[in-house]
């Protein structure tokens, strides 16, 4: 079946380990404010391609990818399971190591089929707090905490959390996180990413009315914040 | 035992003996008694105080000389030979290796040989008068400039003009050779010209060229010992010790740099040979390692104050001043050729600072040990001062005792020369094929009349068959030039020091280039998969184009126009192998521009591409600028495609990065940055520079000289002192595609 990607980096080192063949699908459930790749939130963009078309040209990278492997990022992987499913399978196949970036919206039976194609779950976790994360991304975050908890049983995750000043960087929010991450039998480590305005330039108008004073937390605070995570023994990336 | 076996023993004691001991063999040396060193960088020690206090005193020498436009002095009336000048120093006290190419450091040297007019044009574009004495001897002189004008043929001199065959060394110096200068440490110059002898004796008389340059090389090597004399030194006999080593080796490229002012003039590949003498002096106790620290540092200070005297015209094609003294480091032998000194001369950059010259050039295998390929590419992180070339390419055709000439010319050392060629316009060939033969800029018929396509939209198979149709016919007049221009300057400007310090018999390389090879893939993808409408003028000459729907671009890792590329340079290389060259050479081709990239693109006509008229080329065989789309790996997947089979002479990519792309800490940074060279050799690649800068940061060094004194960057194939290039160059540089997603 054919996927629907919007873009491809074939040299990515800031979506997991090493160098990365980044595959960006279309599509996403989530309308998060911090979205650095809102172009890619509707399902209908970018062009349509077979698993067997994409693979022959990741095959092509294999020589750079010994420490990396392939990433499927976003938009949301999940949103075209099968699609991926079958690219991470003939990537396996090669021995190429797989991750996914998502942020884990959607149904457990979706998570069954991709655990065992998936080697790492990079999962962007907005906020450890119902209320807030209605807020942040017009969803809410009870079936997304669920399934982070359900695949951290299966399979290394690493938690990536946007650090917002004065919506995700309180006190009570890192507590909250922490509490949380504790609770992850496999997570290797949170990464936490300051938010920056890079993606705003994509926005509509009103869009960008409403989020345009979001900031990221000084950089003492970053620090603090760092520390804290750290001191209960959670590795941090950044 | 007679005298010279005596002072052979003493130098060579504690050496493994063998073949090296009785014929000049100096791979054999250095298989015999080299150390492999797989540790990592710990070892490594800071500048000395001598280093340190003469490093101060050489950076007032600079500041100054860049005060002054760039050249600090000239001596216009001592045309330089190798014992034209006294000795010079910065302070006597402190240099622990000596020897400038004239009686002060930074004073240049004039070389009429070569061109009295280009000569006085370079004293004049620099606010100096040549001597009027100096003038008037090279009055009944014929000098290789002459020499070459004598017998080019209106033709030639009308392609020259036009741009379609430029930067051709038939007003400066050929360079590109590369002497073995370890010769005069291992062996010392007696011996050296005992052998010379002995062959010159055995060169039947017909032979008359090859009978009277081995002459010549037996009185350079006299005379490199009279220089050396000068400075206090007896290099009749081999060196010593470490110091001396260096120091010998160090004359001997002296030698050639004060006779010579080619635009590439290449130190060879020391570091295994160096170390050897450093290794028995350690272990013998009567060095540290801050003092071998100190000896390679010095010897870096020596080589980046190596200045030729250039006119104007020159510095459009090579910017910045490059001297290309050129040094190979690593590769593998049947175990990795990586010793302590392959560090302490990338070390260098650390300890003096980030620098273009000498132009350091790592041999990549993937067998090298990770612990050096990590340091190179931390090394390249902090200072974008390295390039990279395959030494698993290289290696199967070369053996392990190749060096670089220039950026990515491949030669072995002491064993093979090569007659540097410049670079022929392929973009504008391209132009010639649409255009019926008539040059686009100025409408002249330079190139025999064929009718101008008809129809609308251009077809591909007529354009490509027009396209090699004059492809063939410039190569034969490319190889003409060629073989005028070399055998004038080995008439009139013969390297006679260098060819001293090759075999009698070496083997000859010619080596073409073709520079806008990018243009052409994209242009023929675009006449083969979209739809292109040129658009006359009433002349008939096509001054825009037109084009409809997309097509593949290189740099994409898309076959579909890759092999365009590929099919472009094999059918050129076999057109230049139909006409025989000079002295029996073997035809070689580059894909590199060095800067004139720039003056390329300002010489041609707007192509079916979507590139307008007068905007540069890309670098090298680089893709153009923001048409890889697909991140970096997918454009240096197809450079990577060139084959190095048909392009001998070097394949080049430079490669921009900004840092926090590379990864997000500073050991996944250089781990990424290995994989990505690694990967990229896997592929078969043959050469890649790397910057690791942010754009904002050039743009502020643009907009603010001087505040940036050290900040260099590598261009086509050698580094440059960013402060160093134009305006035009340096926005060309910032216009390049850096690899910057988030």
């Amino acid at each position: 079946m054919k996927g629907r990607i919007n873009s491809i980096q074939s040299f990515g080192t800031l979506d997991g380990p090493g160098i990365r063949y980044v595959v960006f699908m279309q599509g996403c459930p989530l309308k998060c404010v911090f979205c650095h790749n809102s172009d890619l939130i509707t399902p209908l963009g970018g062009k349509q391609i077979e698993p067997e078309e994409l693979m022959r040209k990741i095959d092509k990278c294999i020589p750079y990818l010994k420490n990396g492997g392939i990433t499927i990022s976003g938009g949301e992987p999940t949103m075209q399971w099968e699609f991926v499913r079958e690219l991470l399978t003939l990537c396996r196949q090669k021995n190429i190591h797989t991750a996914i970036d998502t942020c884990l919206y959607t149904q457990k039976k979706v998570l069954d089929a991709l655990l065992p194609v998936v080697d790492l779950f990079l999962v962007s976790v907005k906020q450890i707090d119902e209320k807030e994360h209605l807020a942040l991304t017009g969803k809410t975050n009870k079936l997304i905490l669920e399934n982070i908890k359900y695949v951290a049983s299966k399979k290394p995750v690493w938690l990536r959390y946007v650090l917002i000043s004065g919506k995700t960087d309180s006190e009570k929010d890192i507590n909250q996180l922490i509490k949380f991450a504790e609770q992850l039998k496999n997570l290797e480590l949170i990464e936490l990413l300051p938010y920056s305005s890079l993606g705003e330039d994509k926005w509509d108008d009103a869009h960008k009315a409403r989020f345009k004073d979001l900031t990221a937390p000084p950089q003492e605070k970053i620090n603090d914040i760092k520390k804290s995570i750290e001191k209960n023994n959670i590795k941090i990336l950044m | 035992m007679d005298d010279k076996k005596l002072i052979e023993e003493k130098s060579w004691t504690g050496f493994n003996k063998g073949r090296w001991t009785k014929t000049i063999d100096v791979r054999d040396f250095i298989q015999k008694n080299y150390s492999f060193y797989d540790g990592d960088e710990s070892f490594l020690e800071e500048p000395t105080d001598k280093t340190t206090n003469l490093f101060s005193k050489k950076k007032k020498l600079l500041a100054e000389e860049a005060k002054k436009g760039g050249v600090y002095d000239v001596d216009t009336k001592t045309p330089s030979t190798i014992t034209s000048h006294e000795p010079g120093y910065v302070d006597k006290n402190l240099e622990v290796i000596v020897g400038y190419q004239t009686d002060k450091p930074l004073k240049m040297g004039i070389k009429p040989k070569g061109g009295i007019k280009s000569t006085q044009k370079a004293c004049e574009a620099h606010g100096y008068t040549l001597d009027a004495e100096v003038k008037k001897i090279f009055s009944y002189c014929k000098t290789h400039n002459d020499g070459v004008f004598s017998t080019y043929s209106p033709k030639i001199k009308q392609l020259r003009r036009a741009g379609l065959i430029t930067g051709l060394p038939d007003n400066y110096g050929r360079g590109r050779i590369i002497g073995d200068y370890r010769r005069v440490a291992l062996y010392g110059i007696d011996w050296l010209i005992e052998e010379k002898q002995k062959d010159y004796e055995k060169i039947p008389l017909d032979k008359i060229q090859l009978r009277e340059e081995v002459f010549e090389q037996s009185l350079a090597l006299k005379e490199i010992i009279q220089m050396a004399e000068k400075y206090g030194f007896d290099i009749s006999k081999p060196a010593q010790n470490a110091k001396e080593a260096i120091q010998w080796t160090w004359f001997a490229y002296l030698a050639a740099i004060k006779e010579q002012d080619g635009a590439a003039m290449s130190f060879g590949r020391v570091d295994s040979f160096f170390d050897i003498y450093i290794e028995r002096d350690l272990k013998n106790k009567v060095l540290t390692e801050k003092q071998a620290q100190e000896l390679i540092d010095h010897l870096v200070l020596k080589m980046r104050f190596v200045r030729h005297l250039r006119h104007p015209d020159y510095d459009a094609l090579f910017a910045g001043q490059p001297t290309w003294v050129t040094c190979a480091i690593g590769g593998m032998s049947s175990k990795p050729l990586v010793n302590k000194t392959s560090f302490r001369l990338l070390h260098t950059l650390t300890n003096l600072g980030p620098a273009p010259e000498p132009n350091i050039t790592v041999l990549w295998s993937a067998q090298l040990p990770e612990s050096f390929k990590k340091y190179c590419c931390q090394t390249s992180i902090n200072t974008s001062s390295i390039q990279y070339e395959n030494d698993d390419l290289m290696k199967s055709l070369f053996s392990d005792d190749y060096a670089i000439s220039c950026c990515v010319s491949a030669m072995r050392v002491g064993k093979d020369m090569q007659f540097f060629g410049a670079r022929c316009n392929g973009a504008k060939l391209l132009l010639l094929a649409i255009n019926g033969g008539r040059d686009e800029i100025s409408g002249e018929q330079i190139a025999p009349i064929q009718p101008i396509p008809k129809g609308k939209y251009l077809d591909y198979d007529e354009i490509k068959e027009k396209f090699m149709f004059y492809s063939n016919w410039l190569s034969e007049q490319y190889v003409s030039t060629m073989n005028i221009i070399h055998f004038m300057h080995d008439k009139y400007s013969y390297e006679r020091s260098q060819m001293a310090l090759h075999d009698t018999y070496v083997k000859r390389k010619m080596a073409f280039g073709l520079a806008g090879l990018s243009v052409i893939a994209d242009s023929l993808s675009a006449i083969k998969y979209a739809k292109v409408m040129p658009v006359r003028n009433k002349e008939g000459i096509t001054v825009d184009f037109k084009i409809k729907g997309t097509f593949p671009k290189f740099g994409n890792d898309d076959s579909e126009v890759d092999h365009i590329a590929i099919e472009g340079v094999t059918s050129f290389i076999n057109f230049l192998k139909k006409y025989p060259a000079y002295r029996d050479a073997e035809h070689t081709l580059s894909i590199l521009t060095i800067t004139s990239n720039v003056v390329y693109g300002k010489k041609t006509g707007t192509t079916p591409d979507g590139r307008k008229k007068g905007e540069p080329f890309a670098p090298g065989a680089n893709p153009m600028h923001g048409r890889d789309k697909e991140g970096a790996i997918a454009s240096l997947n197809s450079v990577a495609k060139i084959p190095y089979s048909s392009c001998m002479d070097g394949i080049s990519n430079t490669f921009s990065i900004v840092p926090s792309v590379l990864g997000k800490t500073p050991e996944s940074k250089s781990t990424n940055l290995m994989n990505l060279i690694e990967g990229y050799f896997l592929k078969n690649a043959h050469h890649l520079n790397v910057n690791v800068l942010d754009r904002e940061l050039l743009i502020d060094a643009m907009n603010n000289p001087g505040k940036y004194p050290s900040l260099t960057i590598r261009v086509s194939g050698y580094a440059v002192n960013f402060d160093r290039l134009n305006k035009e160059q340096q926005k060309e540089v910032i216009a390049r595609t850096f690899h910057n997603t988030i």
